[in-house]
């Protein structure tokens, strides 16, 4: 397969795994009905500044963003680059730690948290360690094994959807804008910079991810609309887990497992060891280049990897998770909307010298 | 021969292997008991006393034997269980859950909450009503029956077994749906021990807000099946002068709120096929029989349940996208016993059976 394909599908399962798990807490307890506005927001806002950063990095042909920010002075990238690296640890801290968390809640209780985590670490840093390509032929193997699976559980989970349960359909109110739980559910966006991280040798198209970004959005509306169909809104955001509470609720008869949560859980369990693996691999490559070249790079990965399972062990349950969300705010902020507005600027600066040399 | 060196890189992929066998809180299969069937109820104390079913397995088939255990709450009751028991209890196959008459008078929110919180108790576990005074009782009368017989209790619920459309079914997670939701209630299955057979179906309860609040006949129940689109095929309805079998039906609804109150207007269209006749009825005759039948059937549920503030058959859901969003939790409570439903009833005759006409005609 084409490695512009394999950005695609790398693209597709890191949102996927993200979306499914957070998505549809954060935005229900950012307002009581009326779900789709927040959704259309965050939709809106991905394409918006998935283009800019796009664009952004067409102006800079086989250069990252580690490169781009490093050619006026090094200094210069060491202060942009370093909230964005402090978020992205928190982002890989996060989802390690709150996926452990949910594994243990769901299948196994009986294991001590540290061993999930571990586990969990252990996997996302060896496919780190090992590069980007590897990252990308475990996204194709597991967008293969797993995407049928995802599939059938979407598809079987309208089971008992009542389509009455749909209203009220007007917002409740616009207060959620500024509700910091609607927030933490932009963490949901964020895969999307690993874009600016690809190697130069590896081509993508950007009309391609644009294109995957808006088959995703049905994806962000699913995994709101599923529980609330089903369980009516009052009743949907008494979850911690909404859409794999709804997947508890399928009997399927033909069907040999009774359980299919189990599967589908499993899968967004993968889908996020490759975002995981995405984190650890981006923030080595930004330690390595911008702040310690002494260290070797697979050495950094490692070292990254001990520092999330310390933190991790440190981090006591899902409310000091959701703390670790709250301190995020202003730097996901800065990761999600002002890289790629600077990294524009950037583009637009060249664009300009080039103009003007030509016409010198 | 050139041996070639076995590479230390290799000893990382075989010490994963051993993280495979998982065998880190294992407890084989032979160790384990898994309860089918848990009742409920409260003794003095406000204390829970947990009966669980538990099937064996012995050269004879299967047997089942009754344990119980009691506690503050209901995972104490469980632990105490377990603490007794030789093997580990695992809860992950329950499938019934009996609730004692009175317990589920006083309110059931708390076990509901426990067993959705709960990752180990599947939300798909049925739900339902024991009218015996003695849950205890119940549970020994059953257990001897399926003893002696090797039918298992869950058959009767089972759409596949011995289901009827009368018997009316229910989940825990759509009972804890009818706790939170403000525009739909739950009913419930009341079941007792059987004389000759091993349960005897005694209609269904109504409930509000996790509590029941009275009990509709098994005829009745047929409405609520029939009304929410479950499976109405083989009722038989018995008239003066016809016995018909439902064969299919098909709702619709209109809702509207003039002023300040609710309007609902239901049309039912009930296909049937001719089982037989005592005298001499006309297929209109036949027709106007059933469809009185069922709207005074409809209008008895509806004024039952209407005075209990529980929605039993779901109106409210109509009436979400009519009433203001902040009015819609003051639905169960404020407009649900003023709502006016008015029944419109169609009979259609598909076929008279193996004759070509009903007698006269």
């Amino acid at each position: 397969m084409k490695k512009s394909n394999l950005v695609v599908i790398l693209f597709l399962i890191a949102h996927i795994g993200v979306i499914f798990y957070i998505y549809p807490l954060k935005i229900m307890s950012s307002i009581g009905y009326g779900h789709w506005l927040p959704v259309l927001i965050t939709v809106s806002f991905q394409l918006v500044f998935l283009f800019v950063y796009l664009k952004g990095l067409s102006y800079f042909p086989n250069q990252d963003l580690i490169s781009i920010f490093s050619l006026e002075r090094k200094l210069l990238a060491r202060v942009l680059m370093f909230p964005f690296m402090i978020y992205l640890f928190n982002s890989l801290l996060v989802v390690t730690r709150a996926y452990a968390e949910i594994i243990t809640i769901i299948f196994l209780q009986n294991t001590p948290i540290w061993a999930i985590d571990l586990l969990i670490i252990f996997i996302a840093g060896y496919i780190a360690i090992k590069g980007f390509n590897t990252i990308l032929y475990t996204a194709l193997a597991v967008f293969f094994l797993f995407i049928p699976i995802i599939f059938f559980a979407v598809v079987t989970s309208f089971q008992n959807a009542q389509l009455l349960n749909i209203f009220p359909i007007t917002p409740e109110n616009l207060t959620f804008i500024y509700n910091d739980q609607f927030l933490i559910s932009f963490f949901a966006v964020s895969p999307f910079l690993f874009l600016g991280f690809i190697p130069s040798r590896i081509d993508y198209e950007p009309k391609k991810i644009m294109t995957a970004a808006i088959c995703l959005s049905p994806v962000y509306l699913l995994s709101v609309y599923v529980p609330i169909l089903t369980f009516g809104p009052h009743t949907a955001s008494t979850f911690l887990l909404p859409f794999s509470t709804t997947m508890d609720t399928i009997s399927i008869r033909w069907l040999v497992f009774d359980r299919i949560t189990i599967f589908y859980m499993l899968s967004i369990v993968t889908f996020s060891l490759i975002f995981g693996a995405l984190l650890i691999w981006m923030l080595s490559l930004i330690i390595h280049r911008l702040y310690l070249p002494s260290l070797r790079k697979d050495w950094t990965g490692i070292l990254i990897g001990a520092l999330a399972f310390a933190c991790g062990l440190i981090l006591q349950g899902f409310d000091e998770i959701d703390a670790v969300y709250k301190f995020d705010l202003p730097l996901r902020v800065y990761s999600l909307a002002c890289i790629p507005v600077i990294l524009l600027i950037f583009g637009l600066k060249k664009g300009r010298k080039r103009h003007e040399q030509d016409s010198i | 021969m050139n041996r070639t060196p076995f590479k230390s890189r290799w000893y990382l992929p075989i010490f994963c292997l051993f993280l495979l066998t998982g065998c880190w809180d294992n407890k084989d299969i032979n160790h384990r008991v898994l309860p089918l069937v848990v009742g409920v109820k409260k003794i003095e104390d406000d204390r829970y006393k947990i009966i669980l079913e538990i099937p064996t397995t012995n050269p004879n088939g299967i047997q089942t034997e009754i344990v119980t255990g009691t506690g503050d709450t209901i995972n104490e009751a469980i632990e105490q269980i377990k603490t007794n028991l030789e093997s580990q209890v695992d809860l992950l196959h329950l499938r019934l859950i009996v609730l004692d008459k009175e317990y589920a008078n006083s309110g059931t929110e708390e076990l509901i909450e426990a067993i959705m919180r709960t990752r180990e108790i599947s939300p798909k576990a049925m739900v339902a009503v024991c009218s015996n005074d003695s849950l205890e009782d119940f549970f020994s009368g059953v257990n001897e029956k399926v003893q002696t017989s090797n039918i298992s209790m869950l058959d009767f619920f089972d759409k596949t077994a011995g289901w009827t459309p009368q018997i009316v079914t229910a989940n825990t997670w759509e009972m804890y749906r009818g706790i939170h939701s403000p525009t739909q209630d739950v009913t419930l299955p009341v079941i007792d021990k059987g004389k000759d057979t091993t349960l005897v179906y005694k209609g269904s309860a109504i409930f509000h807000k996790g509590a029941m609040k009275g009990k509709i006949t098994g005829d009745d129940s047929f409405l609520i099946n029939a009304y929410k689109g479950n499976e109405t095929y083989g009722k038989i309805e018995v008239l003066n002068k016809a016995s018909v079998m439902v064969v299919s039906n098909r709702i619709q609804n209109y809702a509207e709120i003039k002023g300040d109150l609710p309007f609902l207007t239901i049309k039912m269209n009930l296909n049937v096929v001719v089982l037989e006749t005592v005298g001499n009825p006309s297929v209109n005759d036949v027709k106007k029989q059933l469809d009185d039948l069922i709207t005074t059937r409809f209008q008895n549920v509806i004024q039952k349940s209407q005075s209990e503030q529980s929605d039993t058959f779901g109106f409210g859901q109509h009436f979400r996208s009519l009433l203001p969003p902040n009015q819609l939790t003051t639905w169960k409570t404020d407009y649900y016993p003023r709502l006016k439903v008015k029944v419109d009833v169609k009979v259609d005759i598909r076929n008279k059976g193996n004759l070509k006409s009903m007698k006269g005609n």
